[in-house]
């Protein structure tokens, strides 16, 4: 069956409700803080009060003594580095011999309350000898303090592509831009909960990737993964915060394994700022050259990001910084460097778009501010370097379906765009902005041979249905997802079907959620395990009954259970150059943006008045959660774009980590939206879909930087875009000075000789 | 939260007598709104909290001649929709705009008059403070966000305080020992770890504004965000105008400084005269010279000075527009 | 200080059921509620009033749990999410207009709804702008905002005709 041309669906493409919602609209879903077991004991992390620091001394022995502590760890007690990339193995549970950032883990209590847990912690001695803290890329370069023993530069790249650098260009254009560092805030704080029984751990965590952590579990407790057990409650968001490993669920873990007792760590909110693994701070350089007819001849990319102070899933974000702007437009030469800085900072990770959205707002703004000098219309230009369904990157990505210029018509009508930009009144303005996101990763972290995600059907006579799948649902909707995907081909009732999801010893692995891989990874595995369930029950069966429920029911008769398992590998990348792990996915999303702002010149408050969207979705799975996943994206991108800031003072604190002083949007802050999905219905997704968790937040803020630019005619080049810097603007145009606020200068890196990849064949290229 | 002892007093009597007996390690526990926070974050050292809640004075309405008195325990929500004060339209509004809904629903209007000063380096957990290395007003030594000064200037943070100022409301405060009634306007002072003119064992009981007195008022609040936050700057302005002659002006500017900041020069230069564009901008350019804002609050001293002239500009042509 | 105490009995009900409970007096609604009676569909995001995810209903007015003291629940009724029938409206509104998504902040959405439900006319037509206000104090960063204004809005039209 042919299920991209079938018109009309049960499942896929409705808008039905979620199988989770119910039970959480009624309070009974259980999160890994709700979760209680006998005995159980209350853990908490002491944390290191200084930037830079050598541990002189720990004394525990007043905290032993209160009576109720039952465990006490520091550094010796778990001395295995580990790390959520094989290649930045660089993290201890508990600080050894060195601190790094104010809020890194240096002991770990565990006692009979969570009262006397805090009092522990009041009575741990910390001796630190403190050494000058690396605060900035600035301070990372001048190299007198060294965050890590191998130096403050953690990885640089430079990479070039296409064809050799190209003469006639009529006009060449560079800009500078900063993107301030942020947080993912998800509203559930960080939770886990370890039990150690007959000689096996189990950890239930508010994790996005159970498989990923009991690997990393089994490295750092040094016992063997077949020991580990990983399982993941409802998660109350994640948005890549809950991606890497952490300290308290190791501790957790090893307190389970000294007390034999059920152990609790569950974060306070200003510790999830601790924990961090959010947004880099990043300065990006940008170079194009044109014809003056608009055609895009080459672009020139640099980026330097602040890490903080250990690896995260930096590596990744650094090659990120470049490996998308080819995906939305065709650039016959492009260069990027990136390098990533440690310094005396909560370390910077994954956060909703992963290393695309700082580029992406330089790379739309950029273009933005070329339109203008080239006398062209922002959307006029973009469609003259537009990609195409069906190609490959100048970077050696593969897209498939690329539904850009159904978006951007869409979006440009229904914004009146065309007819606002430059004519509506003073104060008042439109801008315009595009994206793209991949649908997951194509190459896996620790790379291997094994499907990404495998999804299991059984079903008994007296067992029911089930569907068993690693996944993890953050509130992205994956559950949804899987059901809707197998109930769809089985032509059932999402009812019948029982799910078991994210448990590492009864679901077959999947790799997390994170890179928007779920939706179609899982989707796909769902999809084949479905497709060959409903053959082994034909099979068996002997013959097809009027319904399948009628088919399963008899071929149960001749066999009491029945099993299918299904798989998903995407296609190999096309590149075969160091980084080329970097970018290529199954298939990407696309997403175009107008918001219209009003900005009052006296305070330099802009209201966003309204957001018009337009995302290429492939095919929606789940219209109404597909929609909410893109008015998620949207805030988000509210908050990134005006309030905010992951920042600290000279030592190294944190300014804002409390939820009131870091701020995101509340009800009353949204302006209004409206949202229109394009189904271009990629072969490469389940049904036709493709990915929406993260590709919306990215085109709203170079949107709304652009259309403050067309309402009050400054360009705020950083974010995020406060009352004080819009009004410092203004004021530099009343002064005829350049009407900007944004940085003056890229930091001086001397990036490494590019490395110039060689086109792929035409043959590779179709394969 | 720490431990405490909690005592419940039946009157104002009681509670007056049992803060007396408590001295300074002991609170007024209204609706705990501001109070329970900063005891969690171990901001205040309370070993024992007097809970007035249950006392029926303090949440009474009573109309004498021209004057309301208000009780201090009147919930802040119940205020926003007052029927009784719609003559006083920039409280009502200040009243609803604090915070958001359940905390209004829990807050006092004693409470938020009474509430501490805010700063950026005080309101956080001890942990924090203590990679601070404290400040001036807790267990410091230096004043973090001005470090040369020798006293706190942490701002009031009450979005009613300025309001009812400029309304000329009074204050009974009633202690051990007897009562007394205040300005409310003369009940702050310039110290940010100490901004009440009060003695430890006074309570505020009653809020009295006079009606009649005032033709016109309004309340604007500096924020980031709609709902959930303290103002970064309030401005407060109550006028009296007959035929549109302004015969009584009261502008008071909240959340600048430790206590409200009458900001005379620019009620002298509406004084007589008519709510021009020429005498709004007077006034609105005089006003910023009234207050020197530090780095203490969301928001730069610089911009939030700016908006005081911004906002008293805004306020003054609300008004006009409101009363044509 | 004479007349003081650590400890207090309280006897108050929690959705519609008589409860005594002897505990500190320092202890907070929420902790009560998750920790004393198990009814974890309260959360916490931030236990210092600042997200909303603990909003429950004392006495007909929704309030934030983690900022009400133990004594101060002496006599009052108190409605959680654990307290709302699977078929209330504002649960199906919720479930049926996709206002869900990691659902953390849902139980405190709806118990503000429902405070906001409670106390309007329902003979009113129910502006959007203000089911926005009466939300205000209720972060979701999932961000279903226009999703969950619409599921109370849905609400109110069923009180409005069901009267």
């Amino acid at each position: 069956m042919n299920f991209m041309s079938k018109k009309s669906f049960r499942y896929i493409n409705s808008s039905a409700p979620k199988i989770d919602a119910l039970a959480k609209a009624r309070g009974n879903a259980k999160y890994t803080d709700d979760l209680e077991f006998d005995r159980m004991l209350y853990g908490k992390l002491l944390r290191s009060t200084l930037a830079h620091g050598r541990i002189k001394k720990i004394d525990v022995s007043k905290a032993r003594a209160l009576r109720g502590v039952r465990a006490i760890l520091t550094g010796t007690d778990l001395p295995i580095r580990y790390g959520i990339l094989p290649v930045s193995q660089d993290e201890l549970a508990l600080a050894l011999g060195k601190v790094r950032y104010i809020g890194e883990p240096v002991a770990a209590v565990a006692a009979t309350s969570e009262e006397t847990a805090f009092e522990a912690l009041k009575l741990i001695r910390v001796e630190y000898e403190p050494i000058d803290p690396v605060l900035s890329i600035k301070d990372a370069l001048k190299s007198v303090q060294s965050v890590h023993d191998e130096g403050n530069l953690h990885k640089a790249v430079s990479l070039e592509f296409g064809q050799t650098q190209s003469t006639g260009a009529d006009y060449s254009r560079e800009d500078l831009f900063y993107y301030e560092g942020n947080t993912h805030l998800a509203l559930e704080e960080h939770s886990a909960v370890a039990l150690w029984q007959k000689g096996r751990l189990t950890l239930h965590s508010s994790s996005q990737t159970p498989f990923l952590l009991r690997k990393i579990l089994a490295k750092a407790l040094e016992i063997p993964e077949t020991s580990v057990r990983v399982k993941v409650a409802a998660v109350g968001g994640g948005f890549g915060g809950k991606l890497d490993p952490f300290a308290h669920e190791i501790c957790a873990a090893k307190i389970a394994m000294i007390t034999g007792r059920p152990v609790k760590f569950t974060l306070t909110r200003e510790e999830v700022f601790y924990c961090h693994r959010g947004r880099h701070p990043a300065v990006m350089w940008i170079k194009t050259d044109w014809k003056k007819d608009g055609r895009l001849l080459d672009m020139h990319f640099k980026a330097a990001l602040d890490g903080g102070a250990y690896g995260s899933f930096g590596v990744v974000c650094v090659y990120y910084q470049g490996a998308l702007q080819p995906v939305t437009y065709k650039i016959p030469h492009y260069r990027f460097e990136s390098a990533r800085y440690f310094t005396n900072k909560p370390p910077c990770g994954p956060k909703r778009g992963h290393g695309t959205p700082q580029p992406r707002f330089a790379l739309e703004v950029h273009l933005d501010k070329v339109a203008e000098e080239l006398g062209q219309d922002p959307v006029a230009l973009r469609l003259k370097n537009l990609m195409t369904p069906d190609s490959v990157t100048v970077n050696q990505l593969k897209v498939t379906s690329c539904g850009l210029n159904a978006c951007i018509e869409k979006v440009a009508e229904v914004s009146g765009f065309r007819r606002k930009h430059g004519r509506l009144p003073p104060g008042k303005g439109v801008g315009f902005a595009l994206g793209s996101y991949l649908c997951g990763a194509a190459v896996p972290i620790y790379w291997n041979d094994e499907p990404h995600t495998t999804v299991r059907i059984t079903a008994g006579r007296k067992s029911g249905l089930t569907v068993y799948c690693g996944a993890t649902d953050i509130g992205q909707g994956c559950d949804m997802v899987v059901a809707s995907v197998v109930a769809e081909i089985l032509g059932i009732s999402i009812h019948r079907l029982r799910l078991v999801m994210a448990d590492t010893d009864t679901t077959p692995p999947d790799l997390g959620s994170y890179s928007s891989r779920v939706t179609l990874m899982a989707g796909n595995a769902a999809k084949d395990a479905a497709e060959k369930f409903k053959s082994q029950v034909l099979a068996i069966a002997g013959k097809k009954e009027t319904s399948f429920e009628r088919t399963l029911q008899s071929a149960l008769r001749k066999k009491n259970r029945i099993e299918s398992s299904g798989s998903y590998k995407p296609p190999a990348k096309l590149g075969r150059f160091k980084g080329s792990g970097v970018g290529p996915s199954p298939a990407y999303s696309f997403s175009a943006c107008v918001a219209e702002v009003t900005c009052d010149v006296e305070t330099g408050e802009v209201g966003v008045s309204k957001i018009t969207f337009a995302h290429d979705i492939g095919r929606a799975i789940n219209r109404l959660a597909v929609e909410g996943q893109i008015e998620g994206g949207i805030a988000m991108a509210l908050g990134e774009a005006f309030f905010e800031e992951q920042v600290y003072d000279e030592r190294g604190l944190h300014r804002k980590p409390s939820i009131l002083d870091y701020k995101i949007p509340t009800m009353e802050d949204m302006p209004e939206l409206e949202i229109f999905l394009v189904e271009t219905g990629d072969p490469a997704g389940p049904f036709g879909a493709k990915e929406v968790g993260q590709g919306p937040l990215l085109p709203v803020i170079p949107a709304i930087a652009n259309a403050i630019y067309d309402a009050v005619g400054v360009r705020i080049d950083e974010t995020p875009f406060t009352p004080e810097k819009i009004l410092l603007a203004l004021e530099r145009k009343a002064m005829a000075r350049a009407p900007r606020v944004g940085p003056d200068k890229f930091p001086d890196i001397v990036f490494p000789e590019p490395f110039a990849v060689r086109p792929v064949s035409a043959v590779q290229a179709s394969c | 939260m720490p431990r405490l002892q909690y005592y419940r007093a039946k009157s104002l009597q009681e509670a007056a007598r049992m803060l007396a007996d408590g001295g300074c390690q002991a609170a007024i526990l209204g609706g705990g709104t501001d109070l329970v926070p900063r005891m969690k974050r171990r901001q205040e050292n309370f070993k024992a909290l007097i809970d007035v809640g249950a006392i029926r004075q303090l949440s009474q309405i009573r109309r004498a001649k021209n004057k309301l008195y208000l009780g201090a325990g009147l919930k802040l929500s119940f205020l926003a929709q007052s029927s009784e004060l719609s003559q006083f339209a920039a409280f009502k509004q200040a009243a609803g705009l604090v915070a958001t809904p359940a905390i209004r629903n829990q807050a006092t209007l004693g409470g938020n008059l009474c509430i501490p000063t805010r700063c950026v380096y005080f309101d956080r957990s001890d942990q924090w403070r203590e990679s601070l290395g404290f400040c001036l007003r807790h267990k410091g030594l230096a004043c973090r966000a001005a470090p040369g000064s020798a006293v706190c200037l942490a701002p009031m943070s009450s979005d009613l305080a300025p309001v009812l100022v400029a309304l000329g409301a009074q204050v009974q405060l009633v202690s051990r020992d007897g009562e007394r009634a205040a300005r409310l306007e003369e009940f702050y002072k310039n110290d940010g770890k100490d901004h009440l003119q009060k003695s430890a064992g006074e309570i505020l009981a009653w809020v009295a504004v006079e009606s009649g007195v005032f033709t016109d008022s309004v309340y604007l609040k500096l924020s980031r965000r709609h709902s959930f936050e303290f103002p970064s700057l309030g401005v407060a302005v109550a006028l009296s105008r007959r035929k549109g002659t302004i015969d009584a002006a009261k502008i008071v500017l909240g959340s600048i400084a430790p206590y409200p900041v009458v900001a005379r020069e620019s009620q002298d230069i509406l004084i007589g005269g008519k709510l021009s564009d020429e005498l709004i901008a007077k006034a609105a350019g005089a006003a910023a010279r009234q207050a020197t804002p530090v780095a203490n609050a969301d928001l730069s001293p610089s911009y939030r000075r700016k908006m005081i002239g911004v906002l008293l500009k805004k306020a003054l042509h609300e008004i006009r527009q409101a009363g044509s | 200080m004479r007349d003081g105490s650590a400890i207090v009995v309280l006897n108050f009900q929690v959705n519609g059921r008589k409860r005594r409970l002897k505990t500190y007096v320092w202890r907070t609604l929420l902790e009560i509620l998750r920790e004393d009676l198990h009814l974890t569909g309260t959360k916490h995001g931030c236990e210092t009033g600042e997200c909303g995810a603990c909003t429950v209903i004392l006495n007909g007015k929704n309030v934030y749990s983690c900022l009400v003291l133990a004594p101060q629940l002496a006599g009052t009724k108190i409605t959680t999410i654990e307290g709302m029938p699977a078929k209330h409206p504002l649960i199906e509104a919720f479930v049926g207009s996709a206002a869900i998504q990691c659902g953390y902040c849902t139980p405190g959405m709806i118990m503000a709804a429902k405070s906001y439900l409670d106390e309007t006319d329902a003979g009113k037509q129910t502006k959007a702008r203000e089911i926005k206000h009466a939300l205000s104090g209720n972060l979701c960063r999932c961000a279903s905002y226009s999703k969950i204004a619409s599921a109370v809005q849905a609400a109110c039209r069923r009180k409005q005709k069901n009267r």
